[in-house]
């Protein structure tokens, strides 16, 4: 059960702006109470994106980092040095474990037999190494990852993931994905449904209160607000609900809007004469 | 005075079938308005008046279940970055001076020449506005179409650069979804005017989102998403205008409002899958169809004013009911390109996903 919270806390908190501050203190909380960062290499290339953004994390966060290599044929290491330099430079140590079944199955096995792995608090990969390349593969792969005992983060340079830069959580579009806003469009609809009963159950005592003029002119407007905002929010949820949604590029604009600054003409330097003598 | 009372004790009984009839008829009129920031109202006000409701009290419902649905669209449309709230709230300011006037103007009309001459000023304003600007609009769309162009960013037109290039010291604001500062005195007859044909003809937005576009430079999406800002703004003024006198019947703005809130959230849906040329498409589309409604009906007041040589009773009911199917068929036609274009565009962005992950399996 505290697994549970934990994970769908840190799903709360990597679906938002790593900058946001607050939200970085709960997380550096979580973290301090487990320890370490368990980073996943599997001798690619692509590895050194998920290598920079755990360094970048754990100095953040002031979590430790646990490496965890998997390779087929431990006599070929063809990118090691390239990725575990700069972590040897940090005073990084890593654990280099031949890979026999598949990658994410040897993650999962890792994380949830070992007793001792009990202080990592997520798991960090690229989204390649698991062959996630699209987020209908990553939708796809989701119900596996339900068993693991952390969250997961996926670091992804595949275009459908650039809002997030290199950031993207599994757990985002999973977010989205299992929370289709059910609850809240019954919630919504049935305040809806009362309010139009009400209204047409009462036509005589509203209208005749309603058209009394004057100030009794705000009766109207209130009413047409809060039906905005109650059937508003119900209409929403409907659409939501049925997958009719905005394209993701257009949800990106929206929050990416940037401040302007206002360019202030300055005087023009006045010229000036020096004479020397 | 007495008039309005009236009017107010009129209110019709509501069954079923009525009910329905608003609810879809406001659906298509929502998907609209969330598309193109306005619309949908020109066909619910003789909608209502179709069922025996008072024009007076038809026009204030109407006005009532304006404001809320173009919030609900303009929040939803912030979402997606499309909103200049600043434009709209500015704009909308000027737009409600506009529409005080544009009543006054109405009922004097109404005083000194009837019924039908207020009639034949609706559609001649219809007609002559309707034609100059839907005309330009849907040249303009057909335009960009033809010229196979049609996922260019969109020029500033160069009326817009020279608005843009005026420095008036002291009224300089600067307006995001124009990227630019232009001088607030050129908003003042844009707003005006819109307000001024929201009066008249119920359709502000056929004035107020072209005057964005090609006046000030706005991409047409943010035009259409502000526009909704501007409708909520001169709605609300409108409305309250309206209640004071006891005109608004909230039975038919809450159930027009039904369907209207899903309709304007799937428009709003909508232009985040099109080419902003699309937008201008339907807007023109639509601008043009119901000007053929309008014109239909010139003859019948003309008649009705002793102009013109007076009309048998079938052919004006013939005129009066050709011109409400054109009304609905150039909604409708509204609606069925949002759609259409709201299918094309999944379809294409699901290809698109697919592709790029077969490009990435290789």
């Amino acid at each position: 059960m505290e697994i549970k919270k934990l994970v769908q806390q840190f799903e709360d908190l990597m679906s938002t702006s790593f900058l946001e501050e607050g939200k970085l203190e709960t997380l550096k909380r979580m973290v301090n109470n487990r320890h370490r960062i368990l980073l996943v290499l599997t001798g690619m290339e692509v590895d050194m994106d998920a290598v920079n953004y755990s360094l970048n994390l754990s100095r953040r966060i002031g979590a430790g980092i646990k490496i965890l290599y998997l390779t087929r044929d431990i006599s070929e290491l063809p990118y090691i040095d390239n990725s575990l330099n700069k972590l040897k430079s940090a005073g990084i140590s890593y654990q280099i474990k031949v890979c026999n079944s598949s990658v994410k199955e040897e993650i999962v096995s890792y994380i949830n037999n070992d007793e001792k792995e009990t202080d990592i608090s997520f798991v960090v990969i690229d989204s390649r190494d698991l062959g996630i390349r699209s987020l209908r593969s990553q939708k796809a792969d989701y119900h596996d990852w339900e068993k693991l005992r952390c969250p997961l983060v996926l670091v992804s340079k595949t275009p459908k993931f650039i809002s997030l830069k290199r950031r993207m959580v599994m757990t985002q579009n999973y977010v989205s994905m299992r929370k289709k806003p059910i609850g809240k469009m019954v919630i919504y609809g049935l305040a809806s449904v009362a309010m139009y009963a009400a209204l047409l159950m009462n036509q005589a005592t509203i209208t005749s209160l309603f058209t009394r003029g004057a100030w009794y002119a705000l009766f109207p407007i209130a009413t047409a607000f809060a039906i905005s905002f109650v059937h508003g929010h119900f209409t929403g949820y409907f659409w939501s609900v049925l997958g009719v949604e905005a394209t993701k590029k257009a949800l990106r604009t929206g929050t990416q809007e940037q401040k302007h600054t206002e360019k202030r003409e300055r005087p023009q330097p006045q010229p000036r004469l020096r004479a020397k003598l | 005075m007495q008039n309005i009372a009236l009017e107010a004790s009129n209110f019709i009984d509501l069954n079923s079938m009525n009910i329905l009839y608003l609810f879809i008829v406001g659906f298509i009129g929502g998907l609209v308005s969330g598309f193109i920031g306005s619309g949908g109202a020109f066909v619910l006000t003789p909608g209502m008046m179709s069922l025996g409701v008072p024009g007076l009290v038809a026009v204030a419902s109407n006005m009532c279940h304006k404001f809320p649905k173009a919030l609900v669209g303009a929040i939803k449309r912030a979402k997606y970055g499309q909103v200049d709230v600043k434009l709209g709230i500015i704009f909308g300011i000027f737009a409600e001076a506009g529409v005080f006037y544009g009543a006054h103007i109405q009922e004097r009309i109404k005083s000194a020449f009837g019924d039908a001459g207020s009639n034949l000023y609706v559609s001649v304003a219809f007609v002559v506005v309707l034609a100059i600007v839907g005309g330009f609009v849907l040249r303009d769309a057909i335009k960009t179409y033809r010229s196979g162009n049609t996922s260019a960013e969109e020029k500033t037109a160069k009326l817009a650069k020279w608005v843009q290039s005026i420095n008036i010291p002291g009224t300089m604001v600067y307006f995001k979804s124009l990227n630019a500062r232009v001088s607030i005195l050129f908003l003042i007859p844009l707003g005006f005017g819109t307000g001024m044909l929201a009066a008249t003809i119920a359709v502000g937005g056929f004035l107020g989102v072209p005057s964005m576009i090609y006046v000030l430079g706005a991409p047409s999406l943010m035009a259409s998403a502000s526009e909704l800002v501007v409708a909520f703004v001169m709605g609300l003024g409108g409305s309250f205008k309206y209640a004071l006198h006891g005109l608004v019947d909230i039975r038919l703005s809450a159930i027009i409002l039904a369907g209207s809130l899903f309709g304007i959230q799937l428009g709003a849906i909508g232009t985040t899958y099109v080419k902003p040329f699309m937008i201008k498409l339907v807007m023109g589309v639509i601008m043009v169809i119901v000007l053929f409604s309008r014109a239909l009906m010139v003859p019948v007041y003309l008649s009705q004013l002793g102009i013109i040589q007076t009309l048998t009773e079938t052919t004006i009911k013939i005129l009066k009911n050709s011109s409400f199917a054109i009304m609905a068929f150039a909604l409708l036609s509204g609606a069925f390109i949002i759609l259409r274009a709201m299918w094309i565009g999944k379809k294409a962005e699901r290809a698109i996903e697919e592709k790029e992950e077969a490009i990435e399996n290789v």
